[in-house]
C-alpha cells in the first residue's frame, strides 16, 4: 500500500501534447479516478505510472522513492487493461500463477495463492478453463484477480469495465470498490463515465486537453465545480450566457436578474452562468418559461423548458405537480455559478425540497478559487 | 509538495532520452542477420550483374552495348513481347476467375462454399515442376480433357500444351490461390454493415460492387496485381516445361543463353531489363502499399 | 403466372449457374492432379482409353534408381536446414518490424520483396560466380544457402504480420507481472504467434524444397535436389516416370501439410502479405 507523486508529468506524442505538466498526489489507500473526455490523457498517465510509456519531463514516485527509470516489470504496480488482458494460450489458473512462478515461490504455495485470489473475486471454480471459455465480465475479473495475486503497491484500471453490458458494469464496479475497500490498495481508475467516476472515486481528477482542471471528492466536484469546463462535464448542467449591468447592480441571463457578485466588475463583461436543473425552481412569480417535454425518470421528472434570450434549460421537479407539455411556467433560479474569466463565484443557496420551508434569500458568496494543476484537500 | 529532487530526477530523464535511441539500435541489430543475408545472396550478385552488363568487353567507361544488341536483335524483341503479352493476358484470367470465386467465398455460407474454401487452396501446395508436369498431361492431345472430349464425340481438339496457351492455363492454375487469398482479405476488411447499408439504399449487386467493394479493395486489388504481374513475368518453370521453343518466355530465354548458348553477358541483360520492367510495376505496388500505411497509421 | 414463375425460374437458373461454374472450376484445379496420379500407377495408358492398364513397374524403376535415392536424400537434408536457418534469423526480425521503430523500417521490410522481383536467373549467375570463388559451388552449404534466399520472404512477411496482430496489451501484461522483455517474447508473445508461424514455416519449406534453378547450377552433379532431377526425368523419360516422381516430391509438403491444417487459416497468409 503506498502513496504515489505525478510531478511535473509531460508526454508529447509527436506535435500532439497527451499529457502537460501534470503534478497530483493519490494517497495511501485511497481510489482516485483519472476522468474526462477521450484524448485528454488519462490512459497516458496511468500507462506512465505503470511505465508502458516513458515521459518525456517530470517525475513518478511511490513512496517517495523515483520509478521513472524502472521498467514494468521492476514497479510494484499492476495494470488491468481495458481489454486483452489474459494470456489466451494458458489457462485461468496459469494466467495467475504466470507472476508467481516468475518469482519461484513454492508450488503450494502458488496453488493456495491463485485459489484465495479467485475466491477473493468470486470465481473459485473457473482454473482450469481457457478465457476464451469465460464470459467478458469474468475474464475482466479474472484480469483483476491476477493483478492482486501479486500484491502490488499500486492497482491501475484502464477503463476495464467500458467493454461490458451497462448491467454488468455496474455491478463489476462496485465489487471493484467493495474489494478495494477491503483490501485497502492504493488504486488509480481511469474512466471517460463521470457516473462511474462519481460513485466509486474517494477522488476524482478530472482532465481536459492533458491538463488536470480539478482534483476533488465527488461530492464537491459537483458542487463546487472550479472551471467551467468541470462544471459541464460532471452531472447535468445549465450553461447560459450572461452580462454584467452595473446599473441594476445585477447580472443578466436571459429574464432572469441576479445581485452582482463583486461590484468591481465593468459594466456589459460577459460572464458564464451554470445553474445545476435542481437549482431551477418551478415559481409562479419566476421567469416565463415554456415548456417543450416532461421526462419522467422514477422518482422525479426531468423538464426541458424554452426560456426567451437563452434557449432550452433543463429544470427537476417532483411528481407531485407536473407541468404539461406546451405550458408557460415560470421558472426562477435558485443557485448559480458565475464565471467570469474562468473563476467561478457562488450566488444564491441550493433549496432543499422540503414542504412548507420558505425559499432563503438569495445571497452572493465567493466561492474559494484555485489555481489549476494542484491537488487540493477537497475533505 | 516535496521539492524536485536532483538524483532520481535525472535518472528518469536519461532513461528517457536513451530509450529511444535503444530501440532503434535493438531494432536494426535484429533484422541484421537476413538482411546480411539479402545483401551478400541477392543485392551483391544483383549490382555485380547490372554493373557487368554496364561494362563492356574490352575495357573502357559504362556502355549500354550490351543492352543495344540485345534489343536489337529480332529474336530477343520478340521474345519480349511475348513475355509481357502472356503475362498481361495470364494477370487478367486470373483476375477475372479469382475475383468471382473471392467474392463468393466472403458472400455465401453452406457446404458448398466450406468445400470451395478448402479447394481453391490446393495448388499452393504443389511445386510449380509438378504443377507444370500435372498441366501437360491433362491438356496435351491424347491426355484426360482431349480423351474425355474425344468420348464425347468431339474429334478436333485445339493445341493446349507447348505453346502460349499452355502456360497462359499453367500460370493460372497456380496462381488461383495467391489472388483469391489476397483479395479475400482486402473483401473481409469490408464490414458488412457497408454492403447492407448500399443495398438498403436499393443498390442492385452490380452496383454495389462497382460503387462499394471495387473502391474499398482497390488497394490489395493493386497489391494482387504487380505480384501477380512480377511473378508470371519473370518465370522459367512453367515456360520451360509447357511453353514452345519460339517465342519464348525470358526466363527461359535466359537460361538458354546461359547454359545452351554460353553467351553470359547476354544472358545477365536480358535478366536487367526483365528486372527493370519488373521494378516498374513494383513501383505502383510500393506507391498504392505505402498509401494504405499511411492511411492505416 | 409469369409474375410468380419467373423469379423463382431466375432463381434456379442463377444456382444452376452458379453450381456448373463452381464444378468447371473443381475440375480445373483437381483435374491435372487426378490425372498425375493415374499416369503414376499406369504401364502403358493408350488413346483413346479412358483408364491405363494399371501397373507399378515404373514405381520400381524410379525407385531402384540410385539418382533418385541421392536427390531424395539431399532435399529432406537440405530443406528442413534452410528453413531452420531461415527460421531462427528471421522470426526476431520480424518480431522487430512488427514492434520496434528503427530507421528505414519500411523500406528495408520492402527489400524483402525485392529478392523476388529480380529474375532468378539474372540472380543465380551472379550467385554462382560469388559461390564459386568461395568454394561453395557443389556443397551441402551452396544449396542450402540457394535455398535460405528463397525462404526469406515467407519468413519475415508472414510472422511480421502475424506479430502484428497480437494486441500489445498481452505482452504489456507479462511485462506488468514481472517478466522481463525477452521472457515475455519466448512464454507470451511467440506460443500466441505460433500458428502463424507454423503457416510461413510451412511455405517456407515448400519454397526450398521445391527450389530447382539455383539448385541446378549450384547443386550439380553431386548435390541434386529432387526438382532438379525432376526436370531431367520429365525431359527423358516416358510419363509414368514423371508422374511417379511428382508424387514422391509431393509427399513431404503433404505429410507438413496434415500436421499444420490446423493452423492453416487464410487470415493468417493474408496478413503476412499486408505492409
Amino acid at each position: 500500500m503506498a502513496r504515489l507523486e505525478l510531478v511535473g508529468l509531460n508526454k508529447r506524442f509527436g506535435a500532439h501534447t497527451a499529457v502537460r505538466d501534470l503534478t497530483l498526489e493519490v494517497r495511501d489507500g485511497e481510489l482516485m479516478c483519472l476522468l474526462g473526455p477521450s484524448g485528454c490523457g488519462k490512459t497516458t498517465t496511468l500507462r506512465m505510472i505503470g511505465g508502458f510509456e516513458t515521459p518525456d519531463a517530470g517525475d513518478i514516485r511511490i513512496d517517495g522513492r523515483s520509478v521513472t527509470a524502472l521498467p514494468p516489470e521492476r514497479r510494484p504496480t499492476a495494470m488491468v487493461f481495458q481489454r486483452y488482458n489474459l494470456w489466451p494460450h494458458m489457462t485461468v489458473e496459469g494466467n495467475i500463477a504466470f507472476g508467481l512462478r516468475l518469482r519461484r515461490r513454492p508450488r503450494a504455495q502458488i496453488d493456495a495463492k491463485v485459489r484465495d485470489v479467485l475466491a477473493l473475486v468470486g470465481l473459485p471454480d473457473v482454473g482450469g478453463k481457457y478465457p476464451h471459455q469465460l464470459s467478458g465480465g469474468q475474464q475482466q475479473r479474472v484480469a483483476v484477480a491476477r493483478a492482486l495475486v501479486l500484491e502490488p503497491q499500486l492497482l491501475l484500471l484502464d477503463e476495464p469495465f467500458s467493454n461490458l453490458d451497462a448491467r454488468l458494469r455496474v455491478h463489476m464496479r462496485e465489487e471493484v470498490k467493495q474489494l478495494q475497500r477491503e483490501i485497502g490498495i492504493t488504486t488509480v481508475f481511469v474512466t471517460h463515465d463521470q457516473e462511474e467516476a462519481l460513485t466509486i472515486a474517494d477522488r476524482i481528477t478530472v482532465m481536459h486537453d492533458g491538463v488536470a482542471e480539478q482534483v476533488d471528492t465527488p461530492s464537491s466536484l459537483y458542487a463546487n465545480p472550479r472551471t467551467l469546463f468541470v462544471a459541464d462535464f460532471i452531472g447535468t448542467m445549465n450553461v447560459m450566457p450572461a452580462r454584467v449591468h452595473r446599473a441594476d447592480g445585477a447580472v443578466a441571463a436571459g429574464p432572469w436578474r441576479l445581485p452582482l457578485p463583486d461590484p468591481s466588475w465593468p459594466d456589459g463583461t460577459e460572464v458564464s452562468l451554470a445553474v445545476r436543473p435542481e437549482d431551477l425552481i418551478i415559481d409562479p412569480a419566476g421567469a416565463a418559461a415554456h415548456v417543450r417535454r416532461v421526462m419522467n425518470l422514477g422518482h422525479y421528472l426531468q423538464v426541458l423548458a424554452d426560456v426567451p434570450g437563452v434557449g432550452a434549460v433543463r429544470l427537476f421537479t417532483d411528481k407531485d405537480t407536473p407541468p404539461g407539455e406546451g405550458q408557460e411556467i415560470g421558472v426562477r433560479i435558485a443557485r448559480a455559478l458565475v464565471f467570469k474569466d474562468g473563476r467561478p463565484v457562488e450566488v444564491g443557496r441550493t433549496e432543499r425540497p422540503a414542504a412548507g420551508s420558505a425559499p432563503a434569500t438569495i445571497q452572493s458568496t465567493a466561492a474559494p478559487a484555485a489555481p489549476r494543476g494542484t491537488d487540493l484537500d477537497g475533505r | 509538495m516535496t521539492a524536485g529532487v536532483q538524483g532520481p530526477r535525472e535518472a528518469g530523464s536519461a532513461r528517457i532520452r536513451g530509450a529511444g535511441w535503444r530501440q532503434g539500435a535493438l531494432g536494426l541489430a535484429l533484422v541484421l542477420p537476413p538482411l546480411l543475408v539479402l545483401a551478400f545472396l541477392v543485392a551483391l550478385p544483383a549490382v555485380t550483374a547490372v554493373v557487368e552488363t554496364l561494362t563492356p568487353a574490352g575495357g573502357g567507361g559504362p556502355t549500354l552495348a550490351n543492352y543495344a544488341r540485345v534489343l536489337a536483335a529480332r529474336s530477343l524483341r520478340a521474345d519480349i513481347v511475348f513475355t509481357i503479352v502472356i503475362t498481361l493476358v495470364s494477370v487478367a484470367v486470373v483476375f477475372a476467375l479469382s475475383y468471382p470465386l473471392a467474392l463468393y467465398l466472403r458472400f455465401s455460407r453452406g457446404r458448398a462454399a466450406r468445400v470451395l474454401g478448402v479447394l481453391f487452396m490446393v495448388p499452393l501446395f504443389v511445386p510449380v515442376v509438378i504443377a507444370s508436369f500435372a498441366m501437360i498431361t491433362f491438356l496435351v492431345n491424347h491426355g484426360l480433357v482431349s480423351t474425355l472430349l474425344y468420348r464425347a464425340g468431339v474429334l478436333a481438339f485445339p493445341r493446349l500444351v507447348y505453346n502460349g496457351t499452355g502456360i497462359m492455363l499453367t500460370q493460372v492454375w497456380v496462381n488461383i490461390p495467391f489472388a483469391v487469398l489476397i483479395l479475400g482479405a482486402g473483401l473481409q476488411a469490408i464490414d458488412d454493415a457497408l454492403i447492407d447499408g448500399a443495398r438498403d439504399v436499393g443498390a442492385g449487386p452490380l452496383r454495389t460492387f462497382l460503387s462499394i467493394i471495387l473502391p474499398l479493395n482497390a488497394v490489395p486489388t493493386m497489391i494482387a496485381l504487380t505480384l501477380l504481374f512480377i511473378g508470371v513475368f519473370g518465370s522459367f518453370t512453367i515456360p520451360y516445361l509447357v511453353g514452345g521453343n519460339a517465342p519464348a518466355m525470358l526466363g527461359v530465354t535466359m537460361t538458354n543463353y546461359l547454359t545452351q548458348y554460353l553467351q553470359r553477358t547476354e544472358a545477365v541483360t536480358l535478366a536487367v531489363l526483365a528486372f527493370l520492367i519488373a521494378a516498374v510495376v513494383g513501383a505502383v505496388y510500393v506507391a498504392s502499399v505505402s498509401r494504405r500505411e499511411r492511411g492505416a497509421a | 403466372m409469369t409474375g410468380v414463375l419467373w423469379p423463382w425460374a431466375a432463381a434456379v437458373f442463377r444456382r444452376a449457374v452458379g453450381a456448373a461454374a463452381l464444378l468447371a472450376l473443381a475440375s480445373f484445379i483437381l483435374g491435372p492432379l487426378l490425372t498425375l496420379l493415374v499416369w503414376a500407377f499406369a504401364g502403358t495408358w493408350l488413346f483413346p482409353n479412358l483408364l491405363p492398364e494399371f501397373s507399378l513397374r515404373w514405381w520400381a524403376f524410379v525407385l531402384g534408381n540410385a539418382d533418385v535415392g541421392k536427390a531424395i536424400r539431399m532435399s529432406l537434408l537440405s530443406a528442413p536446414t534452410a528453413t531452420l536457418i531461415s527460421a531462427v534469423i528471421c522470426i526476431p526480425a520480424a518480431y522487430a518490424f512488427a514492434r520496434l521503430e528503427f530507421p528505414a523500417r519500411r523500406a528495408l521490410l520492402l527489400s524483402f520483396l525485392s529478392a523476388n522481383a529480380f529474375p532468378k536467373i539474372g540472380l543465380y549467375v551472379s550467385i554462382a560466380t560469388l559461390l564459386y570463388r568461395l568454394d561453395l559451388m557443389d556443397t551441402f552449404t551452396g544449396v542450402v544457402l540457394i535455398q535460405l534466399v528463397n525462404t526469406l520472404l515467407f519468413m519475415i512477411w508472414i510472422p511480421t504480420g502475424t506479430f502484428r496482430g497480437i494486441n500489445r496489451n498481452l505482452e504489456e501484461a507479462a511485462r506488468d507481472a514481472g517478466a522481463g522483455p525477452l521472457r515475455t517474447f519466448f512464454q507470451i508473445t511467440l506460443p500466441i504467434a505460433l500458428p502463424g508461424i507454423m503457416v510461413a514455416g510451412l511455405f517456407a519449406f515448400i519454397a526450398a524444397f521445391d527450389e530447382a534453378q539455383g539448385t541446378l547450377i549450384v547443386g550439380t552433379p553431386n548435390h541434386m535436389t529432387m526438382p532438379v532431377l525432376m526436370y531431367n526425368l520429365v525431359l527423358s523419360y516416358p510419363q509414368p516416370v514423371g508422374a511417379v516422381f511428382s508424387i514422391l516430391l509431393s509427399l513431404p509438403s503433404l505429410v507438413l501439410l496434415l500436421f499444420a491444417q490446423r493452423y492453416l487459416r487464410a487470415g493468417y497468409l493474408a496478413a503476412g502479405y499486408s505492409l
